[in-house]
């Protein structure tokens, strides 16, 4: 009754070790199989998982958040597959995801870089100098990588319960001592370390299904009891832990939800995060703005067609609206009403050509927000959804003010 | 140039009588499954450990369960005797980092010659368990040492440096991190490679998790496996690299720049020279090497070298 991960290079021996162990001691062996659950579970391509762990171009960190959630998504579905037990896993980061866990063994093995340039030579038909190249690109990538997710080095043997080289040792006895090692008392599963690993999976599903309301939600579990902290406005946060009950409503082993909120308390911007809906008639100017804010870490809808933003607004309420005051049958002047008609609070800004400037200006006094005019700058977007989201803060902290006395 | 003379065939080697203990069955299912027998025939152990690592006790118990020779300071003392230093300039020469000049490094290289020496002599004994300085070092291509590092986590040796030193964590903390950098340039300058570098052992166990006791274990389990029997093929290797460190522990005084390897009981020793000098110093270290036990045949390589000022 024991769990156990092997790190390794590229062709290292390390999937063959890992096999023959399981095989040894009747476990299952597992690897690649973790990407596929997770693809499965989470209903994201295969191909896309596979890219978050190995290409570690920037292209893409540039998307933003999505790597994160990937991985978020794999451990997930690493843990709850290990909570089966008697597990041999072989591949990329067992060990980040299970370092706290007693009775995980984490083995690394190295193996011999002669070696290692034959076996790569044979299979790829490649000359000694480029198969070369390619081990040390291959181990580069790999340690960036994980400094970079990580902050740790995975050549770092600290990080290890046992680093064995494979070279004067042959593989057969790397498959002794491993078996050997595993033995010992201190990695067999107790019923402590086992709801430990329990834990760990429940976090990590939780965080998996709430990284959509948040990417940087941080979520505990003890004893089937999960917590859950997100920075966000007061504003939302009701709304937020009902979201938050409906996801985890829905996952088994989950006697007890706590939701705390960090509330927004300075100017930070990603501390002011808002649900945003644009409506504007030209695709690129929603799609501009999107990406813009997006970036800020709001949450952004957009709509190129009045009508459905119309009935998008009477399903749900947004913090902010942007919408342009011209689009054919029905004008930006419509949307407010619609907005405002529904809630008092949702801060309204108008998007603004020239030959609108009048009007803009006249919807001011009917309770838009303010207006940005055409062409717009950044800067000024920025500056205006800032302003925004602080009068939606202090809103509230006058409401909460009012009911206090 | 190279030279050739013979001093006919005298290697008295120690006696061999080693076998092949393997290690067999499941261990999982042996009963009781990890005990250790002290069957293990022939063997050497190194453990490399960092200060405060718990590797001293490890190396002790280990060398008590198989009833090897546990050895560490010895070598110091041996060679301290041998060559008539005093017992800290070996210890300093091994333990700080050398400083970069060359005139510095060639008496650091000199007591590392005698350091190796007297090692690899007390090595010949065989059944020995060595953890002291650089064990690895000295016979990193002999496949029947089984060479093992001891890491523990940074919160453990902080403890047992306080304990030990009766400091505050503060000054343990220090303590540790002065070591190990001193350990690291000192292995870097003198070998060109980490102590830390997990690829210099053959494994890397972390204590954190384990007893002193089931890592001894383990260990003692190891060293009985097939890989780390002697053969014909590291017998062989290890008798070279014995005579290799003889003489070049008595030639260095004459050319602090020699490099000795030997070959199936063929020793090579390359050396720059001028050429005025060549004759001179060639007969010198064949009447040298001449005197040293066991040696069979030198081959002396130069190559010419430039005096300074010319």
């Amino acid at each position: 009754m024991s769990v156990i991960t092997i790190s390794r290079g590229s062709y290292s021996h390390g999937k063959e070790i890992a096999e023959k162990v399981a095989h040894k001691l009747g476990y299952d062996c597992i690897s690649r199989d973790i990407l596929i659950e997770a693809s499965k579970e989470f209903n994201v391509p295969e191909i896309k998982l596979f890219q978050a762990i190995y290409d570690t171009s920037n292209i893409m960190d540039r998307i933003f958040g999505k790597k994160e959630r990937y991985i978020t998504y794999i451990q997930a579905a690493l843990l709850k597959s290990l909570m089966k037990d008697n597990m041999v896993y072989h591949g990329f980061a067992g060990h980040f995801f299970v370092k706290e866990i007693p009775h995980v063994l984490k083995v690394r093995i190295l193996a011999d870089m002669e070696e290692r340039i034959q076996i790569m030579m044979e299979r790829n038909g490649i000359s000694r100098k480029d198969a070369v190249d390619f081990i040390h690109k291959l181990d580069r990538q790999r340690r960036k990588w994980s400094r970079k997710l990580y902050g740790i080095d995975t050549a770092d043997p600290s990080l290890y319960d046992l680093v064995i080289h494979v070279d004067t040792i042959k593989v057969d006895t790397a498959v002794d001592i491993i078996c050997f090692k595993v033995g010992s008392k201190r990695f067999q599963t107790t019923p402590e370390s086992l709801q430990k690993i329990q834990d760990l999976s429940v976090a990590a599903e939780a965080k998996a299904r709430l990284m959509d309301l948040d990417l940087n939600v941080k979520v505990k579990a003890q004893n089937g009891s999960i917590q859950v902290s997100s920075r966000t406005s007061a504003v939302r946060k009701p709304k937020l832990e009902a979201e938050v009950r409906q996801i985890t409503k829905a996952m088994p082993g989950i006697t007890d939800l706590k939701v705390n909120t960090v509330p927004a308390t300075t100017g930070l911007d990603d501390d002011r995060r808002c649900e945003i809906l644009i409506v504007d008639d030209e695709a690129v100017v929603c799609d501009r703005l999107k990406a813009f804010l997006d970036k800020d870490g709001h949450r952004v809808e957009t709509r190129v067609d009045p009508a459905e933003a119309l009935r998008l607004l009477g399903e749900r309420d947004f913090d902010i609206v942007i919408s342009d005051i011209r689009m054919g049958e029905i004008d930006g002047i419509q949307i407010m009403d619609r907005v405002l008609k529904r809630s008092q609070r949702t801060k309204v800004v108008m998007i603004t050509g020239y030959a609108t400037l009048d009007l803009a200006r006249e919807t001011l006094t009917k309770g838009a927000f303010d207006f940005i005019a055409k062409p717009f700058k950044a800067k000024e977007i920025r500056a205006t959804i800032k302003r925004a989201a602080e009068a939606l803060e202090q809103d509230v902290q006058h409401r909460v003010h009012a009911v206090g006395v | 140039m190279n030279r050739t003379f013979s001093i006919g065939f005298m290697r008295s080697g120690f006696e061999t009588g080693w076998k092949f203990n393997r290690w067999y069955g499941n261990p999982l299912i042996g009963n009781p499954p990890f005990a250790c027998t002290g069957e293990v025939t022939m063997s050497i152990i190194t453990i490399s450990r960092g200060s405060y690592s718990r590797g001293k006790e490890v190396a002790e118990k280990v060398a008590q369960r198989l009833g090897y020779e546990c050895i560490a300071h010895e070598v110091i003392t041996a060679a301290s005797k041998e060559f008539n230093i005093a017992e800290t300039e070996i210890y300093k020469a091994v333990h700080d980092a050398p400083p970069i000049s060359n005139l510095f490094m060639y008496g650091k290289e000199k007591y590392v010659a005698f350091l190796q020496k007297a090692l690899l002599n007390h090595l010949k004994k065989d059944n020995v368990v060595y953890h002291g300085p650089a064990g690895h070092f000295f016979v990193k291509d002999i496949s029947h040492v089984l060479k093992i590092r001891v890491i523990t986590a940074l919160e453990d040796r902080i403890r047992l440096a306080r304990e030990q030193q009766g400091i505050s964590r503060k000054e343990a903390i220090k303590l540790i991190r002065k070591r190990d950098e001193q350990r690291k340039k000192w292995s870097m300058q003198l070998f060109g490679v980490f102590t830390w570098d997990p690829k210099l052992y053959d494994l890397v166990i972390n204590i954190k998790k384990s007893s002193v006791d089931e890592v001894v274990d383990f260990i003692c389990q190891t060293a009985g496996m097939q890989e780390f029997q002697m053969t014909p093929e590291s017998k062989k290797a290890m008798d070279d690299l014995i005579l290799s460190a003889d003489i070049k522990a008595a030639l260095i005084d004459l050319k602090p720049d020699i490099e000795v390897s030997g070959e199936d009981g063929v020793i090579h020793v390359t050396t720059a020279v001028p050429e005025s000098q060549e004759e001179e110093l060639v007969h010198k270290m064949e009447k040298i090497a001449g005197g040293i036990q066991g040696i069979r045949q030198i081959k002396i390589h130069t190559r010419p070298s430039v005096p300074y000022g010319d």
